[in-house]
Formats: C-alpha cells, sequence, structure tokens
C-alpha cells in the first residue's frame, strides 16, 4: 500500500500505518543496499559502473557557459610578474597590514590572525588624516609590495582589500562566516613551518586572477615537514579559507587536524590600480540567475 | 565584420573578424570565425593608440607606451576555412620604419605632476593624440600626456617615418582635439587640450609647424553654493561648427563640448566669454566622465569626431563613466540610455561611433568587444578579447558570407510551398495524360 492510498479517518491510526509503511520502505532500502555493497565488495566493476551512471546534477554541473573557463590566459609572463610577486623573479612579497580608521578590538585580533598567516608582513596601526595615496607612497618607498586592509565595522571584521603595490589592481573581499581558532573543536597548534597552499576551482579569467592574487601574496616553497596545508576553495564564488595538518595514516588514508582560522571571502570588487577605474564588481542583480558563477 | 583591438597585456593588435549577431558568451550563439594577435611585443610595449592612413590603405601609424612610434604596413591575405566553406581576408603586418627617440614621451614632466594629482596609480606618460596635419595624410600631429606635441613627417610614398619638432605646453593633459570642421584661412591649425587642473586652451600651430601659440583660454565656473571651488578636470572634448551669425565678428568664433571627471557636460561658445554657456551635472555624486562622441549622420561627423553643426542647442553624445555604463545624453542632460545596461562589467576604456549613427563600438576592461545599434541601444556583437583592451577601429563592416543554411527542419516548411513544389516537379504533359485516362476503377471489397 503507497502512502497516498491511506485513507483512514482516525488521525492517530492514520499515522500509525504511515509510520509502518516508512518502516518497511526503509528497510526495503537498507536491505538493497546491503546486498548491492555485498555484490560491488566482490565485483568493484559494478560500483564503478553505478558511479558512472548516476551522477547527480548539482548547481555547478550545471552552470552558466563561461567562455573564459576554457582559455588559456593571454598576458604574457611578464605582465603576471609585473602583477604579481613571484618568487621566480627573487623578490618574495612584503606585506602591509593595517586596519580602518577607528578599528574596534575585533579588527586587531584578526590582524594577530593575518600576521601568522601571511608571510614576510609588517602591521602598522592605522592613523587618522593620512590619505590612502600618502599611505601607498610610504609603501612604495619602503619596498612593499602588497598593502592589506582589514575592514571592521559594528565590531566585526566585514571585508579585505588587498592592493599590489605600486601599480594595482585592488581587490575587495566581503568577509563573514570567521571562526576563531579556540572555537573549532579539536583544533590544533599550528607551527612555525611555511604551509603549502591549495587553490581550489578558480576556473574563470576573473577567477585565475583571484587565485594568482592567493598565489602571490601567501607564502610560496614550504616546509613539507610541517604537513600544515592552507586551503582557498572556491565554491559557487564563496572562498572559503581553512588551514590544516595532514598525517598519512598508510598509503591510501589521510588524516587531518584543523589549525583554523575558517574564514569565507567574496570578491565584491576588482579595480584597475589603487582603487582607480572598476574592473569587475559584484551587483546584487547578478545573484538573480543562481547557476551563473564569476569565478 | 572586422576589428583590430590594441591589447595592452601583451602589447599586440589582435585582429577579430565576426557577423552581426555574433554572441561569443552563448554556447549555441554565432562565434568569431577569426581571433589572431599581431606584432606582440609584450606588455612593458603596450599600444597606446594608431591612425590608419585613408589614401594609402594599410599603412598605420603605431604609438607605443615605450615611446616607440612605428609605420607599419597591413596586407590582407585571404583565407579560406574549408570546415565552414567560407572566404575571409585577414591581416598581415610589415614594419616599415619607426622612431625610437627618447624624448618622445617624458614621465620625468609627470613626476611633480603626479604629487598634486588625484590619481592614486603612479602616471605613466602615454601618447593621447595622432591626427593628421594635411589631406596627403603625409603631416601628423602627435601629442602625450606630458604636455609634449610632436610633428612628425612621413615621404610621399608612405614608407619611412620622422620627426620634424616638438614643442612643449602645460601638462598633465588628457585629450588633444584637432579642429577640422573648417581650414583656416592663413593655413594654421587650431587645437584645443585639456587635463587634471588644467583648463582647456585654444592653441594654434603655425602652418610651418615652427610655433605653437595658445590663443585663448576657458575660466573656471564660479564657485559652488557652499562657496567651494569647483575642480577642473575636463577628460574630452569636441567641437561644433562656429556661430554661422556672430555679433562681434573682431571676437574669435568657437564652439566646443567638453565633459569632465566631475560628471559635468560643458558647453562653451567663445563669443559668450570665457566661462562656460551651461556647466551641467550629469552623474549624481560626481562620478568620472571618461570620454565623448556625438551622435549624428556620417556627413555630420569629422575624422577627428567634431560635430558640423552650428547649434549649440542641438545635439546628442555618448559618454563613458569610470564603473560600467555607457550613456547616451541630450545636450540638456536628459538621459535618453544606457548602452549594453548590465552586460558590462568592466570600465569602458574606448567607444567610438562608426558612421554616424549606425554602430557604436565599445571595448574595456571587462575583456569583451560590444558592437551596439546606436539608435535602439540593441548589442548587435560581443566577442570575448581573451585581455583587457584599449583601442579598437573597425576595417570592414560587411559581414563574412556564409554558405546557405539549409533548414533544419523541413516538416515546418508550409503546405502551399510543398504543393508549389511538387507542380513544379511533376511534368504538366504526364499529368494531363494521367488525367484523360479517366478515374481508376475502385477495387471492391471482398466481403
Amino acid at each position: 500500500m503507497a502512502a497516498e492510498e491511506i485513507r483512514v479517518g482516525n488521525k492517530m491510526k492514520r499515522q500509525a500505518l504511515f509510520a509502518d509503511l516508512k518502516d518497511e520502505k526503509n528497510k526495503e532500502r537498507h536491505k538493497m543496499r546491503r546486498t548491492r555493497a555485498k555484490e560491488e565488495r566482490a565485483n568493484p566493476e559494478l560500483r564503478d559502473k553505478r558511479l558512472k551512471e548516476n551522477v547527480p546534477q548539482t548547481i555547478e554541473s550545471m552552470r552558466e557557459y563561461d567562455e573564459t573557463i576554457k582559455e588559456d590566459v593571454e598576458e604574457d609572463e611578464d605582465d603576471l610578474m609585473k602583477s604579481f610577486n613571484n618568487m621566480a623573479n627573487g623578490k618574495p612579497p612584503k606585506i602591509f597590514l593595517t586596519t580602518n580608521v577607528n578599528a574596534r578590538k575585533c579588527a586587531y585580533e584578526f590582524a594577530n590572525v593575518l600576521i601568522e598567516i601571511l608571510p614576510n608582513v609588517t602591521f602598522v596601526k592605522r592613523k587618522f588624516g593620512y590619505k590612502l595615496k600618502e599611505i601607498a607612497d610610504m609603501c612604495i618607498k619602503r619596498d612593499f609590495t602588497d598593502m592589506v586592509i582589514i575592514n571592521e565595522d559594528k565590531k566585526k571584521v566585514t571585508g579585505l582589500t588587498f592592493m599590489h603595490l605600486p601599480d594595482g589592481p585592488t581587490f575587495y573581499f566581503k568577509l563573514s562566516s570567521y571562526v576563531e581558532i579556540q572555537k573549532i573543536r579539536g583544533h590544533g597548534k599550528p607551527t612555525s613551518h611555511i604551509p603549502e597552499l591549495i587553490l581550489n576551482n578558480f576556473q574563470t579569467r576573473l577567477g585565475k586572477t583571484v587565485g594568482k592574487l592567493f598565489q602571490s601574496i601567501l607564502p610560496q616553497n614550504p616546509d613539507f615537514e610541517g604537513r600544515q596545508v592552507i586551503t582557498l576553495h572556491n565554491q559557487r564564488d564563496y572562498i572559503f579559507f581553512r588551514r590544516h595538518r595532514y598525517i598519512f595514516k598508510e598509503t591510501e588514508r589521510v588524516g587531518l587536524q584543523e589549525l583554523g582560522p575558517q574564514f569565507t571571502l567574496k570578491l565584491k570588487r576588482l579595480q584597475r590600480g589603487l582603487r582607480e577605474e572598476t574592473e569587475w564588481e559584484h551587483k546584487t542583480e547578478m545573484d538573480k540567475d543562481k547557476k551563473k558563477f564569476y569565478l | 565584420m572586422r576589428f583590430l583591438i590594441g591589447c595592452p597585456e601583451n602589447g599586440s593588435i589582435k585582429e577579430i573578424i565576426c557577423n552581426i549577431e555574433t554572441d561569443s558568451s552563448k554556447k549555441d550563439s554565432i562565434q568569431p570565425f577569426h581571433s589572431e594577435n599581431s606584432i606582440s611585443e609584450g606588455s612593458n610595449n603596450k599600444i597606446d593608440l594608431w591612425y590608419s592612413l585613408k589614401n594609402d590603405k594599410g599603412k598605420m601609424i603605431i604609438s607605443r607606451n615605450n615611446g616607440v612610434l612605428q609605420l607599419v604596413n597591413r596586407k590582407d591575405e585571404l583565407k579560406e576555412v574549408e570546415e565552414k566553406q567560407i572566404k575571409y581576408n585577414v591581416s598581415q603586418f610589415e614594419m616599415l620604419d619607426f622612431i625610437n627617440e627618447d624624448d618622445l614621451l617624458s614621465n620625468k614632466r609627470l613626476e611633480p605632476l603626479f604629487a598634486k594629482s588625484k590619481k592614486r596609480t603612479k602616471l605613466l606618460d602615454a601618447f593621447i593624440c595622432i591626427s593628421p596635419l594635411n589631406k596627403e595624410e603625409t603631416k601628423y600631429l602627435i601629442g602625450t600626456k606630458s604636455g609634449l606635441i610632436h610633428i612628425v613627417e612621413l615621404n610621399d610614398t608612405f614608407t619611412k617615418i620622422s620627426k620634424t619638432i616638438s614643442h612643449e605646453v602645460r601638462a598633465p593633459l588628457e585629450f588633444i582635439q584637432l579642429y577640422d570642421n573648417e581650414e583656416s584661412k592663413d593655413g594654421d591649425y587650431i587645437f584645443a587640450l585639456g587635463g587634471e587642473e588644467n583648463l582647456v586652451k585654444l592653441f594654434k600651430l603655425s602652418s610651418d609647424f615652427q610655433t605653437v601659440k595658445q590663443f585663448w583660454e576657458a575660466k573656471n565656473v564660479k564657485n559652488d553654493r557652499l562657496d567651494m571651488r569647483v575642480p577642473v578636470w575636463p577628460m574630452a572634448l569636441k567641437f561644433l561648427n562656429p556661430i554661422a551669425d556672430a555679433k562681434e565678428k573682431d571676437k574669435i568664433n568657437y564652439q566646443f563640448v567638453t565633459i569632465t571627471r566631475f560628471s559635468h557636460l560643458g558647453v562653451y561658445q567663445t563669443q559668450h566669454g570665457k566661462k562656460p554657456l551651461h556647466y551641467i551635472d550629469i552623474l549624481p555624486n560626481r562620478d568620472p566622465l571618461t570620454s565623448l562622441e556625438f551622435v549624428a549622420d556620417a556627413e555630420l561627423i569629422t575624422p577627428s569626431g567634431n560635430l558640423k553643426s552650428s547649434d549649440i542647442d542641438n545635439f546628442t553624445f555618448i559618454t563613458t563613466d569610470t564603473r560600467k555604463d555607457v550613456l547616451k545624453y541630450t545636450n540638456k542632460g536628459r538621459l535618453l540610455g544606457k548602452y549594453g545596461k548590465s552586460d558590462i562589467v568592466g570600465a569602458v576604456n574606448y567607444i567610438k561611433n562608426i558612421s554616424g549613427d549606425k554602430y557604436l563600438i565599445e571595448v574595456g576592461l571587462d575583456r569583451y568587444l560590444r558592437v551596439f545599434d546606436i539608435n535602439s541601444l540593441k548589442t548587435l556583437i560581443k566577442v570575448y578579447v581573451g585581455a583587457k583592451a584599449h583601442f579598437v577601429e573597425l576595417l570592414d563592416d560587411e559581414d563574412v558570407e556564409l554558405p546557405q543554411p539549409i533548414s533544419k527542419n523541413p516538416k515546418k516548411r508550409s503546405k502551399q510551398a510543398i504543393l508549389e513544389e511538387a507542380e513544379k516537379d511533376e511534368d504538366p504533359e504526364a499529368l494531363w495524360d494521367e488525367l484523360e485516362k479517366g478515374p481508376k476503377k475502385a477495387k471492391k471489397s471482398k466481403q
């Protein structure tokens, strides 16, 4: 008897009947799964075949066509090196970190976290009365290659601005879902080893530019003995920041321990130079189309 | 349609060939037929702009960001694509000559100006104007951001390029606009220039190119209602014809329109005075405007983009901002429409109206080339260029001939058409014979 066929006036009885029916169905399903698993253990090809045939449709797999995904980046290497730091040109990044004017405690706490993550970083407390142009000028004179500004609003860290010096570009990210290290269950203590970097799923031309930013600003030449890894995973234009320590339990299984912090970035604006013409800007109407992604 | 696009990221010219209704962002739409980079010299030698000669087709004067002026020959070469059964011409470039003198660009002149500038990114010198001075197209006025004006000459066969003389004017400059509505009586050349805190000035270049003399300078508008000085930063200027029946004959007679980085539209009449006739706020929040193009019939637009009309109270123009908008306005500052509405995502670097009131081509930081219908504002072509672009030229506005498309769904043909076709195929004599035989006897059904 199917659930629709239950036509009993008494609600209690109807519910009981329905629960029985559901229980029966669940048992059937579990039985089917058990037998299938048994068959597949005996013959692994069956499993491969099943997985190949039953690919679930996700929003990502149904994403709107974007011609920039498969195209090669047309800039020559020269330009990439000019726009971004690269270890190949022998110039490691030197980062200037500051906050917005009149920042609250949380901004400084977040700055402490970033100091641990970013390499060769100098934190300077933001003072009132200096224009962005003057700050950039001072940084350029002191050979800083990047400027990172923490934006705080109403006692919450809301954004991060990355500026490449001296000629830009400028990235502004919205920052959300910040979880402190202490609040992560079973978190580990990071060591001073330079972590490895995983950039995941930056596909479009814009995505590659953003990936290049993180590639250039985060430390390269990792210390593999530290077994630490920073992941920046892009999913539906949200970039998830995670830091882990891994351990090889055996040849196939890997154990992970989260080191924290966790936060999510969303690109809001990309500008040429130091906040000059807009190259790309997120607009609310872009969110209308659920299957269109920009990174 | 054939386009040449200046891509700064690899210092090359990219040729794109496509038809109207091409949209590379849609998988099932028509895709461009050809896309190829040429004369690439790296991002340090990016191309600022170029001028294609009208007399000797194919010759181009290209200015590069490293201070080099190149004379290039562009030849057409027929290319056949057998798979698609199409033929089209593609460009082959050949370097003829170049000028590589240190004094063509001067970053030193811009250094003290950068300290005062409102721009945060360091100012680098670049070429902003290549305008032919004579009909033979052998003499050119070439201007730079740092206020250098070079006179460059080509030989009679258009194979050699050389610099004749250089002049200096007050920097920084955003534009140099040559007045080509009418030829001056004494053979002098008139041009206007302006830039950040550099009011619009009219200059006279003598016919022998030896002297450059300023003969008119605009005055800033009155302070605003808070008695604050209105900042000066004209971004583009276009001339109109002079007033036809000028009252004061001894006063100079020019009319021009400017747009500023503080979103003003300035309408000037030199007969009226040094202050603008109208100074209209176009955008809220004083967002910067960057370019200016008139909309009019093709015969009313000069090669430099000026308007051959003296009616200052009746013109339409297109302008762009630094966010993403391409806007069409009347002379009163009334918005007539936006091109590419939510489609454009990056700032527009260059717009040009082609054939007066037919097409508007646009390239910018979002790495797309778009062509709009000027009047209906519709997007006709959208092609992914692959690199940021800041200059574009339309070589040919004819579509590539495609083989006749075979109807995908023959069932959809009307019944009438099928009957007519069948009638044509049949031999009429045979049909008459058939009819004359009389009707066939119907078979009796077995009971």
